[in-house]
């Protein structure tokens, strides 16, 4: 874990530095020599004949690691996976993203990939709904469906032959996501799961966990048939910007965000995995224990996290035990 | 710089008008200060502040000089802020240069006091060792290795830090000597003088976003001020510098309504800056 930039007391390191340890024990079971770090040496049959991918190279006859990471077997391929390396997309990742250029007929985006991921113009969705080929006066228009510093939410399609990503976002699930805000993890952090859009009704909140690592966290939008409209109402709204003033986000549903938001952050400085339960828990726990949003990313708050992580865990050990 | 789009914006802005900031806090509540010292070992003071993701580093040398001829019972200090291009990749080269002299410009005026030396918040007649003859020149230097916001605040943080952390070595200045020649003298290595920081002013910059002020903005919410008014105030009450950023405009109300709120906030501010500083250098004597 990165080392822990909190103002913590004596009795608060110690009872972080307790949970951590019983995390830690129960995880390493299986996988105690998988976890490798730089010139570790990896343990492999050296009579097999087997390759050697990424982060694993030759030293003086043996396989040494040259990253931190976990070690991953795949027929014969030996790899070392590293632990904070930037986003792998896989073909159907959920991922959100920011626009980062509107060019010809297509949007690049940033996703925190090594390369802009590319959405093209046929791939997404026309406001008007009807299925039709693209015409050059879409094409001048692609502004008035994303523009840059958006935030959009896609779906991986494929990858083109120079590594690059090509998202697409024909369902009426993605899209520009607006009224909220948008966080930033580290991407190991966002395991794939089979739900990532996340309607909380208790909360009328949106939570969309994007793969990369780029997390949404905003008001219930319905779904797109909005979009409909907007095009007429867009023109209208870009006149008159006190029309918008008046329709600010509700204080309650903002405090819902806002505690979810902190939620978020708090598991992604202690680096455990991000799912949509651990957050309602942990959410859940501040409301029980009263404590303030802004609270939340205090010392306190982290420390009692991460006992409740601890707890959980031993208890799903014991149960299937 | 990351953009941001219409709606995070106007998210942004419908909080701070409702007093509640996208992570949590209130308009006039600071960010956990977290505040080390002792981080250079070669310095003779130096401090590390973090304020949420912002990270400054400051540094305290002293060197022993002239004074000039027209305060010969002054010492000199000099501060310099350099802001580094890990903080962000415009900073490379000379990118940062703009944003480096505006940083220390601020924080001579507030630090430092006028050019007769009247009203600095560090005292430079302790800094004197021979009238006339010999001074301390103090170096005070500030790396910015992360900004998320609100970089004066914490490097005034980070300067007060390191100057309570700052051991001026003794000198023994040898007894007979004629008016004229330069006196002998003798740096002790034992022991040293720690400076008296209860004088030191704090920073609190307060940022106007729509018709609000906020106190430590991140930098997605700097993005959208208008203006931003920074106010050194020390343990007093009293206004010790004021700067003015931002193209827009202000009404002198809004001034005066800005120089009450920085100096109600900047009681609570010194007192947790203070204890923070303790703290940190009661830590680093038990390691």
């Amino acid at each position: 874990m990165r080392g822990l930039q909190l103002p913590l007391s004596q009795t608060q390191r110690i009872r972080l530095q307790r949970a951590l340890e019983k995390l830690q024990s129960l995880s390493c079971k299986a996988n105690s020599d998988a976890s490798v770090t730089v010139a570790d040496t990896i343990p492999v049959n050296y009579e097999d004949a087997f390759l050697k991918g990424h982060g694993a190279t030759d030293l003086n006859g043996d396989l040494v690691a040259t990253v931190c990471g976990v070690v991953e077997r795949i027929n014969k391929l030996v790899y070392v996976r590293a632990l904070r390396a930037r986003y792998k997309p896989e073909v159907g990742d959920i991922v959100v993203g920011r626009v980062v250029e509107v060019s010809q007929k297509r949007w690049r985006l940033e996703i925190n990939f090594s390369l802009d991921a590319i959405l093209m113009l046929s791939s997404m969705n026309m406001p008007d709904g009807i299925q039709r080929r693209r015409t050059a006066l879409d094409e001048l228009n692609m502004r008035g469906i994303f523009e840059e510093n958006d935030v959009v939410c896609a779906e991986v399609r494929n990858f083109q032959h120079d590594g690059s990503l090509q998202l697409q976002a024909r369902s009426q699930k993605y899209g520009k996501l607006e009224k909220g805000q948008l966080l930033i993890v580290d991407p190991y952090l966002v395991k794939k799961s089979k739900q990532h859009f996340h309607h909380l009704e208790q909360f009328g909140i949106d939570l969309v966990l994007g793969r990369n690592g780029f997390i949404w966290v905003g008001e219930h939008v319905e779904a797109r048939d909005s979009m409909v409209v907007d095009q007429a109402n867009s023109s209208e709204q870009s006149m008159v910007p006190e029309e918008k003033n008046k329709t600010h986000t509700p204080l309650e549903m903002r405090q819902n965000i806002c505690r979810i938001a902190n939620a978020v952050r708090v598991l992604s400085t202690l680096g455990f995995s991000i799912d949509a339960d651990l957050i309602l828990e942990t959410v859940e726990l501040s409301s029980t224990v009263k404590i303030d949003i802004h609270d939340m990313l205090g010392s306190e708050f982290h420390v009692l996290v991460a006992e409740r992580e601890a707890e959980r865990r031993s208890l799903v050990g014991k149960r299937k035990r | 710089m990351v953009g941001l789009s219409v709606g995070e914006k106007h998210f942004i802005q419908g909080g701070i008008a409702q007093d509640l900031r996208s992570d949590g806090r209130k308009r006039l509540t600071y960010r956990p200060i977290y505040v080390e010292t002792g981080v250079i070992p070669q310095a003779h003071g130096s401090a590390r502040v973090r304020l949420g993701a912002t990270d400054v580093i400051a540094s305290v040398k002293a060197e022993l000089g002239k004074p000039s001829a027209l305060q010969p019972d002054k010492g000199k200090i000099a501060i310099y802020v350099d802001c580094s291009p890990t903080a962000a990749p415009m900073f490379e080269g000379r990118g940062g240069e703009e944003l480096s002299t505006e940083l220390s410009v601020a924080l001579q005026r507030c630090l430092l006091g006028g050019k007769s030396g009247a009203g600095a918040g560090i005292d430079p007649t302790s800094l004197v060792v021979v009238e006339g003859k010999v001074c301390w020149d103090l170096y005070i230097d500030g790396l910015v290795i992360s900004s998320d916001g609100n970089l004066l605040d914490a490097l005034a943080a980070a300067i007060k830090a390191a100057l309570s952390n700052t051991g001026i070595p003794k000198v023994d200045v040898a007894a007979e000597t004629r008016s004229d020649e330069q006196p002998e003298v003798n740096i002790s290595d034992e022991e040293f003088l720690q400076f008296d920081t209860s004088g030191i002013p704090v920073i609190v910059t307060l940022t106007k976003v729509g018709r609000h002020y906020i106190v430590d903005a991140t930098s997605e919410e700097e993005s959208q001020m208008s203006s931003a008014v920074s106010i050194s105030v020390n343990r007093k009450g009293h206004i010790c510098g004021l700067t003015k950023r931002g193209g827009v405009g202000l009404d002198p109300s809004i001034i005066l309504d800005m120089i009450s709120v920085a100096k109600h906030v900047s009681e609570q501010l010194i007192n947790k800056l203070d204890s923070e500083i303790a703290a940190a250098e009661a830590s680093e004597e038990e390691s």
